[in-house]
């Protein structure tokens, strides 16, 4: 591991999800920061630092964003297009965390270049071991090779 | 009938019977009687020759109906005999004369013998040049016996007959009665009165032909042969005039074929001028604006040419009255005109365009249940994810003994239990909206939303809401409860999305003018937070929310529109966008008479 902070954006709307997440993934120490936003909206306004994100300080370049799909204002599967539609936000490893296991999202998310889907296992178990192994593989094992060149 | 058969067939059994008498009683009168006179004689070969001819003509061309081997036949015979007694008919008294009229009667009986051969008049019926050939030979055998007259056989000696003469002579006279048994057997089996008198023509022939036996030349018995076959003559005469009233008949009958057709039916000549129109056409030619003998329009006249030219069908239609005719217009290229003929396809019409409807009816109601199947397996999901993981927490917290965050974590799961009870309420009010249609009534719009405003007195107090119903609602034709549900959902709506406004209003009312389907225009105006234009469809899809944070589950909007359509009619909002507060419109109907609300009505399917 590397001496920066690690940064995640998560985006979700719910907010016992969001809580869950930021526990599981602290109680791990996988990140140093994680910035959270609700909506699709957000979402597109931290990454291309717009409105009240316009400050690069208040919205650093993610290593990892973690992405709901059903989202409220703009669909989780547009603010994905327009990731990997983006120069300089491609690079970054979308994750897809959501409830839906349906063929059409899973198509959707990898049709749309998303570089993983999982499903929110509803075992409680099972969640806190999928919060763990995506901190691991995504942040420890997987060699990044954007953190010199965005932000 | 068959006595009848059998009476007929007896009169004739008693001439061929009584024959010889008579002839005995003839000779004894009149045995010294005596007229030489070749031009009545001549006169009647000569028109026996003509009718002969033509009869040869019909009974040749009706070779093609059913048992027409017959007829072929009997036309073959009487072509050879009316050629070679034209003949006979011109030529002196002499040997040739003599000898075409006895190779007449051979020909002539030949051909009525034949018809005991059925097979063999089929086989000789569809050779076309079996005519040519049988006309041909007798031709050519009369001009033989013309240029060479001493190649002719000796027929006459001393004033009487010579035996080649009287052998040809009976042989005929033999043949033609075996053709008229077979004809009366015919007729007995058939009971086709032709037949009997083609039987009658042949035993007269055949009598004439055993007659010559005993006569001589300008005898009486002689002139009572010429009789005989003038008298078969007749009946020839007869049978001719039968069957062209007959086939007059039988024309008329198909002429009047298009005329009982009701549906119209045209003719057009290759330049468009209309030939004929069936009386089922006079509504379309008065649309078409012209008549028979006129030129069709424009449109037609270029289908009708096209048809013709290139031989294939042409497809018209004509609105008349409501309906649509559909015309085909199949060309007759060898006659150069075009048959149009007519169908009313309203009914398909409109059935195809009631199956188009219901398809996209059912293809939309696929979609949302597709939809629904999707919000369900995500929103029904996430409480339950919620409720286990802060479940596992909660064990986690007891046994760090972390009390705060126990308590957090238990009000997190009561949280989300709640939720998905709320869920599923209200998916089981939303299933029962679309189950459930109760009866329209009228009702003044105004007692619904006071009842609404009443019902919400609560939050709208709470909030500091200004609500003000106008004046001026108009009496609706609808399903009362549903629409207060719509007033009180709207209502709830708008005040719930007030945001940071300080002056909060809502306003109910309707507006003056009516929809294309002649529905009140019924809205909820709000001065709150608006809605992006960019939203303004998801929000009535279910469990859309655009604001988490709000409470409630996101069905509202998707109950609203699903109790407005249910009905008829059709929702939707008015934004400038966030900021400027918005209007949330629908539709209700008016008077009782107006559609759909009392067709949909379905009797309640459960609880």
């Amino acid at each position: 591991m590397t001496g920066e902070p690690l940064v995640i954006l998560l985006v979700e709307d719910n907010p016992d999800h969001t809580e869950l997440v930021m526990r599981g993934l602290r109680e791990h120490r996988m990140a140093n920061r994680i910035y959270h936003v609700s909506d699709g909206e957000a979402a597109q306004d931290y990454l291309f630092r717009r409105g009240e994100y316009a400050d690069p300080q208040k919205s650093p370049r993610p290593n990892l964003i973690l992405l709901d799909l059903r989202l409220p204002k703009v669909d989780g599967l547009e603010v994905l297009e327009e990731i990997k539609r983006s120069e300089h936000l491609r690079r970054i490893p979308v994750v897809i965390l959501t409830t839906s296991d349906m063929e059409e999202d899973v198509a959707g998310a990898y049709g749309r270049h998303a570089n993983s889907y999982l499903v929110k296992p509803v075992d409680f178990d099972k969640f806190t071991r999928l919060m763990d192994d995506l901190g691991f593989y995504w942040l420890a094992w997987n060699h990044s090779p954007w953190l010199s060149s965005v932000g | 009938m068959r006595a009848n058969r059998l009476l007929l067939l007896g009169c004739l059994l008693a001439m061929v019977a009584l024959a010889p008498f008579a002839l005995w009683a003839f000779l004894a009168a009149a045995s010294d009687w005596r007229w030489e006179s070749e031009a009545p004689h001549s006169a009647i070969e000569a028109m026996g020759s003509m009718a002969a001819i033509c009869v040869s003509i019909v009974l040749l061309h009706r070779k093609r109906e059913p048992g027409g081997e017959t007829f072929f036949l009997l036309g073959m015979g009487f072509l050879g005999m009316g050629l070679l007694d034209g003949l006979h008919a011109v030529v002196p008294p002499g040997q040739r004369f003599v000898f075409f009229r006895s190779a007449a009667n051979v020909v002539g009986g030949l051909g009525f013998a034949l018809v005991w051969l059925p097979q063999l008049g089929k086989y000789l019926s569809t050779r076309e040049p079996v005519v040519w050939v049988v006309g041909g030979v007798c031709a050519l055998c009369g001009i033989c016996a013309i240029l060479f007259p001493e190649a002719v056989p000796e027929m006459v000696r001393n004033g009487e007959f010579a035996a080649a003469a009287v052998t040809m002579n009976v042989l005929a006279g033999v043949l033609f009665l075996a053709g008229g048994l077979r004809l009366g057997l015919g007729f007995y089996r058939t009971g086709r009165r032709e037949l009997w008198l083609f039987s009658c023509i042949a035993v007269l022939f055949s009598l004439s032909g055993f007659a010559f036996r005993g006569s001589s030349l300008w005898d009486a018995e002689w002139w009572l042969w010429h009789v005989l076959r003038l008298g078969a003559y007749a009946l020839v005469a007869w049978y001719l005039a039968d069957r062209y009233r007959q086939v007059e008949r039988e024309l008329r009958d198909l002429a009047k074929f298009p005329s009982e057709n009701p549906h119209p039916v045209l003719r057009a000549a290759a330049d468009g001028t209309v030939v004929y129109a069936n009386s089922a056409a006079g509504l379309l030619l008065r649309v078409l604006g012209c008549g028979v003998d006129d030129v069709l329009p424009a449109g037609w006249r270029k289908a009708n040419a096209g048809a013709v030219r290139t031989g294939t069908e042409r497809k018209m239609s004509v609105e008349q009255d409501g309906r649509t005719i559909s015309f085909s217009g199949i060309p007759v290229r060898k006659a150069g005109y075009v048959n149009w003929h007519g169908r009313d396809v309203t009914e398909k019409r409109q059935a195809t365009a009631e199956r188009k409807r219901l398809i996209a009816e059912l293809e939309a109601k696929n979609a949302e249940l597709e939809r629904f199947a999707y919000t369900i397996s995500h929103d029904l999901k996430s409480p339950l994810i919620t409720i286990q993981a802060f479940v596992g927490q909660l064990e986690q917290g007891v046994q760090r003994n972390d009390r705060q965050r126990v308590r957090a974590d238990v009000a997190r799961i009561r949280a989300a239990a709640e939720k998905m009870q709320q869920l599923l309420d209200e998916l089981l009010e939303l299933s029962r909206i679309g189950r459930v249609v109760r009866p329209p009534e009228a009702f003044p719009l105004a007692d619904v939303a006071r009842e609404a405003v009443d019902l919400l007195a609560g939050v709208i107090g709470q909030r500091g809401v200004r609500v003000e119903i106008v004046a001026e609602l108009p009496v609706v034709f609808a399903d009362r409860r549903g629409s207060l549900m719509v007033v009180q959902n709207l209502v709830e709506n708008a005040v719930k999305f007030m945001g940071d406004q300080a002056e909060p209003q809502v306003e109910i009312g309707a507006r003056p003018e009516r929809d294309e389907d002649s529905r009140a225009v019924c809205y909820v105006r709000d001065n709150g937070m608006g809605i992006d234009r960019h939203y303004q469809q998801r929000i009535f899809q279910i469990f859309d929310q655009l604001d988490r944070q709000s409470d409630g589950t996101g069905m509202g909007l998707a109950m609203v529109r699903r109790i407005v359509e249910v009905q008829g009619g059709r929702v939707w909002v008015e934004s400038e966008g966030h900021g400027h507060g918005c209007t949330f419109c629908f539709t209700l109907a008016t008077k009782a008479e107006q559609d759909s609300p009392a067709k949909l009505q379905t009797q309640e399917m459960g609880p």
